[in-house]
């Protein structure tokens, strides 16, 4: 009990002193928390409210896939080839560290317009990273004895990548998707202020310039929300369920 | 297929060395078909090296490595029906008993799924594992790690096992025990065996024959034979008769002592 009751305190007391600051705000530039559920549930609801959800979630799960597929093959492809690892070591990697995500969006919006390609593939290029380096770093760790063990019965590397090697990654591909996940549900916000006509970033900028202040809090609450779901949600459950496997390496004999 | 020759594995006047440093040299051996043979020699002899070599994992600068009638040639080409079984157990942490055993089979050839689950089941049987199927690595002792690991060397049914020192990471309880669990694994497979050790005991135990190898540089000092029957008693006055004339090839050397009894 003691487990979920000390959680339960911490989110009543924040929940109160929002309330209190609201209240003792008296100028409607912090709604308190009904008032915030009550725009959230009003947004949602008026027509396609639920769209701009649904689009931005898309959105946000296409633009990581892309991000991860071209970070992990990348990253696999520094291990098979020095042009590769040159590649990315000295211009790849060094370029989506060192440019700013929303520079990206902007050289989208011109290149692309006010499409979806805008913001997927800024989320793409903010999630690629994380991936890449993952995959990289987990390239180097690579338990060689294993790999060993795996040539002696095949020659086939194809096949020593898909059964040794990349489940040897799996716990690095989850840091990343875990980060990857994170950073895309941040960065879809500007993506979409700048870079689209729909969705939920987008919604919040129309909030903001019609300066509906609840609306923007209902909107930055459906945020908080989702990404509490994604991270404290699903990627604790499959690192509960799943990873422990991977947690608990095989001890060489002493 | 048919092969017309009795020996398993040729060695023929292997080199290797590392840069200027020689690791082996003139060292020529062979392995009869369904002969269990020990590698012995004093630790950093280059012991593992020629087993290496022979499993095709690395190559070699010079002289003839044939197994069952082919040259495995200089540069590995082309892979040979061999097993190796490694000092550690090396299982894959994520995959149960099962799947691991398993993974020799689907390396193989590109099988998926459930091929060759008979095959698995028996392997993991005649270990003495099948209650493990189940268990993942981390949840096995060092010994049933090891007992996977043979698991897993014997179900592609190879012409030759090598093993490379697989028990020296072991308590003596456990050694023991895998040593007459290993013979018999090998009289019931009729498998060629190639095992290395620096247990002058376990080679005793064993062999049908054992090669006894120099410090560097790595020559051969001896090949002896063990002519006694099977199951053989730990301690008698041949095994000591034996165990005297090895350590005596050994003087000024230091060969493993074996742990006490």
């Amino acid at each position: 009990m003691r487990k979920l009751a000390l959680p339960a305190l911490a989110i009543v007391a924040f929940i109160a002193t929002w309330w209190i600051l609201a209240a003792s705000a008296r100028s409607g530039l912090l709604p308190n928390p009904l008032q915030t559920v009550v725009a959230l549930y009003q947004r949602l609801t008026a027509p396609r409210g639920f769209n701009h959800v649904g689009v931005t979630v898309y959105r946000v799960f296409l633009g990581t896939l892309i991000g991860a597929v071209a970070g992990i093959v990348l990253g696999v492809a520094t291990r098979y080839s020095k042009l590769a690892e040159a590649a990315v070591r000295s211009v790849i990697y060094p370029l989506l560290q060192a440019v700013p995500t929303i520079c990206w969006a902007l050289v989208f919006v011109l290149w692309f317009g006010l499409h979806d390609t805008t913001p997927i593939l800024t989320i793409a290029v903010a999630a690629a990273p994380f991936f890449l380096i993952n995959v990289w770093e987990g390239m180097k760790e690579l338990d060689a004895n294993l790999i060993e063990m795996a040539s002696s019965y095949t020659h086939n590397k194809g096949r020593i990548l898909g059964k040794v090697i990349l489940p040897m990654l799996y716990p690095y591909l989850f840091a990343a998707a875990k980060s990857g996940f994170s950073t895309a549900w941040k960065i879809v916000v500007p993506a979409e202020i700048f870079g689209s006509t729909s969705g939920m970033g987008y919604m919040l900028s129309i909030a903001f310039e019609s300066y509906r202040i609840a609306d923007v809090f209902g909107w930055t609450l459906a945020f908080a929300i989702i990404i509490i779901i994604f991270d404290y949600g699903l990627f604790n459950f499959v690192d509960k369920r799943y990873m422990r496997k991977w947690k608990t390496p095989e001890l060489k004999p002493s | 297929m048919e092969n017309p020759g009795t020996e398993a594995l040729v060695i023929k006047d292997l080199r290797k060395g590392y840069g200027p440093l020689e690791v082996l040299s003139g060292i020529s051996f062979s392995v009869a078909r369904g002969e269990l043979v020990c590698i012995l020699g004093p630790s950093g002899c280059g012991k593992t090296t020629i087993l290496r070599i022979a499993a095709g994992l690395i190559p070699f600068d010079s002289g003839e490595v044939v197994i069952n009638g082919e040259d495995i040639g200089k540069n590995r080409n082309g892979l040979r029906n061999v097993s190796v079984v490694f000092q550690e157990p090396r299982l894959l942490p994520w995959r149960n008993a099962r799947k691991n055993v398993q993974l020799s089979l689907e390396l193989r050839k590109d099988s998926h799924g459930e091929e060759g689950t008979a095959e698995v089941d028996s392997a993991l049987e005649l270990v003495g594992l099948s209650d493990f199927a189940g268990s993942y690595p981390h949840e096995l002792s060092g010994g049933m790690k090891q007992r996977v690991a043979l698991a897993r060397a014997i179900v592609t049914e190879p012409e030759i096992l090598f093993m490379d020192e697989p028990l020296t990471g072991l308590d003596m309880r456990n050694r023991e025990e895998l040593q007459d669990e290993i013979v018999r694994i090998w009289s019931n497979k009729k498998v060629s065996l190639l095992l290395v050790t620096h247990d002058p005991a376990e080679a005793i135990h064993m062999a049908d024959r054992i090669i006894v190898l120099s410090g560097r540089p790595t020559r051969i000092k001896s090949i002896i034979g063990v002519k006694s029957p099977r199951p053989r008693p730990r301690d008698s006055s041949e095994v000591r008769e034996l165990e005297k004339t090895i350590r005596g090839l050994f003087a000024g050397e230091s060969i493993g002592e074996s742990p006490p009894r």
